[in-house]
């Protein structure tokens, strides 16, 4: 690298690659090679052990909703249109939790469900994980 | 030299600003209030040698001095601004009540106000909706009640309980505002009322939400030889503690375990007493959900009965109506257990003036505050 490199914001650099790749289908999570544990946002460091020496990995498509909530009350006019619309809050199978948008069927959601990613929803407003309550669906989305 | 037993901290003075909208800048607010509980006190401004001050929304860092040099004070030992959210407070007067015991000052005034209705326009849910993690949270369109909603849902669902279980506490808080001058929602609601009020995140309602208003609120803190020469009732601070696990939810490990074990552990110690002991409590309830969490949390309900000990209280709990029936801010759950405390609190007033817990979180129950106080 010369001396006119330009100065890249890391965890900057880090969200976009995960949302860049969340638009091919992938969720994109972290594995420490020192203590094997994973997380999700990105960071340089092991949340769990501080360790620099990681991995990115891609999580399993699968999941299981570990909260969620119907938002009816939206926090601006861009979300308005929308409501009511489900944040979902998923244990993906083997990896980080991660908070996403839970389209699709969904009268009969419930905590402990299983949910697969899908692609992003591209009438909403941003590109956020997303995820359906069935195998179906998700494929199809 | 005193002994650290001898080396006691007090609350000298309080000051409480009322009113939902008040059209006054937020320094002036901070002024006002921090001049009313000197006032209270008995001190003069020149007597005040530190000075703690929330962060009120667009100001800067260093906000605490600028409200510090229009009090009259030649030099502050110790000048800080602290911005934990709702915890603010509480922090604030535990980091004040190490300053006064290590001897670094002699009386500090701790103030948290500000304009959150007047300056934002009715735009202060959006406002603090953009606090959120603003990658993997924002995006999704959440308010702050639906960060709350998120860890509501997984507790009821821990915890087998139904939508109905965090309803009680507003009807508790909507009681104790009824007797509660300046209350905002001071009219008395049934667990219909709360269940019949509109969705705001499943499974908050709005009776499930704090109001907003603007808020003023202000503590003297002083040495033990300075309390002696002020107020005759003034109020012990007998413990305090902090304690902080992450900013943004996404990042929390385990989102049911709290700071508030670290910040009440500490509170407890200090004081060298146990959950046993307090007699009332003035818990932080931005959302009903956060206060069932937060009795379990600093060990005044047992895991998974907070919402059932937070909608009938064992002991007098959010005695003003705090901030899902008083009003917005969280400086009020501090004084208020020092008006009780002092027995000035009129027809609300508590027969039992014991050990008083008071505890404030900020974020996403990412940062948590005890103190508790003694008559």
């Amino acid at each position: 690298m010369g001396s006119d490199a330009v100065y890249v914001d890391e965890s900057i650099a880090f969200d976009r690659f995960v949302s860049e790749r969340l638009l091919q289908g992938a969720l994109m999570v972290q594995e420490c090679r020192a203590c094997t544990g994973t997380w999700h946002p990105p960071s340089g460091r092991c949340p769990l052990c501080g360790s620099a020496n990681w991995e990115w990995r891609e999580a399993s498509v699968q999941g299981e909703l570990y909260s969620f909530t119907i938002v009816h009350h939206a926090p601006s006019a861009s979300f308005k249109e929308h409501v009511p619309y489900i944040i979902g809050w998923v244990e993906l199978e083997g990896s980080a939790r991660v908070l996403g948008c839970i389209v699709g069927v969904s009268d009969a959601i419930r905590v402990g469900q299983r949910v697969w990613l899908a692609t992003p929803d591209e009438t909403f407003p941003y590109v956020v994980p997303t995820f359906c309550l069935s195998r179906e669906e998700a494929g199809t989305k | 030299m005193m002994s650290a037993g001898v080396n006691g901290v007090f609350v000298a003075g309080v000051s409480e600003i009322l009113g939902k909208r008040t059209n006054i800048s937020a320094i002036d607010r901070n002024l006002k209030a921090g001049l009313a509980a000197l006032d209270d006190a008995g001190i003069q401004g020149k007597d005040v040698d530190g000075i703690f001050t929330g962060r009120p929304m667009g100001s800067h860092g260093a906000f605490s001095s600028s409200v510090g040099e229009r009090i009259g004070a030649d030099y502050f030992n110790v000048a800080h601004t602290i911005d934990v959210g709702g915890a603010s407070p509480t922090v604030m007067v535990h980091h004040v009540a190490e300053a006064v015991r290590s001897g670094t000052c002699r009386a500090v005034l701790v103030i948290y106000a500000d304009n959150r209705l007047t300056k934002m326009s009715n735009r202060s849910v959006e406002r603090l909706s953009k606090e959120t993690h603003s990658v993997f949270e924002t995006p999704l369109g959440p308010t702050i009640a639906s960060m709350y909603a998120l860890l509501a849902r997984r507790y009821l669902f821990e915890h087998r309980l139904e939508d109905t279980a965090f309803a009680r506490i507003a009807v508790n808080a909507a009681k104790n505002a009824s007797i509660t001058p300046g209350a905002l929602r001071g009219a008395p609601v049934s667990v219909e009322d709360v269940m019949a009020s509109r969705m705001i995140s499943s499974p908050l309602r709005l009776l499930d939400c704090c109001l907003i208003s603007d808020f003023a609120g202000a503590l003297v803190v002083t040495s033990q030889d300075l309390a002696h020469e002020t107020r005759a009732n003034k109020v012990r601070i007998l413990g305090s503690g902090e304690g902080h696990t992450h900013d943004h939810l996404v990042s929390a490990r385990d989102p049911l375990v709290t700071g508030a074990r670290l910040s009440s552990r500490r509170a407890f110690d200090q004081a060298k007493l146990s959950p046993d002991d307090i007699r009332s409590a003035q818990i932080y309830d931005c959302f009903t959900a956060a206060v069932a969490i937060e009795v379990e949390e600093v060990g005044l309900a047992e895991h998974g009965t907070g919402a059932e000990f937070a909608g009938r209280p064992t002991i007098p709990l959010n005695t003003n109506g705090g901030m899902l029936a008083f009003q917005n801010g969280g400086i009020y759950h501090l004084t208020e257990a020092v008006t009780q405390l002092r027995g000035e609190a009129g027809d609300r007033q508590i027969p039992d003036r014991g050990p008083a817990l008071v505890h404030g979180t900020g974020g996403i129950l990412s940062h948590h505050g005890t103190v508790i106080l003694g008559a």
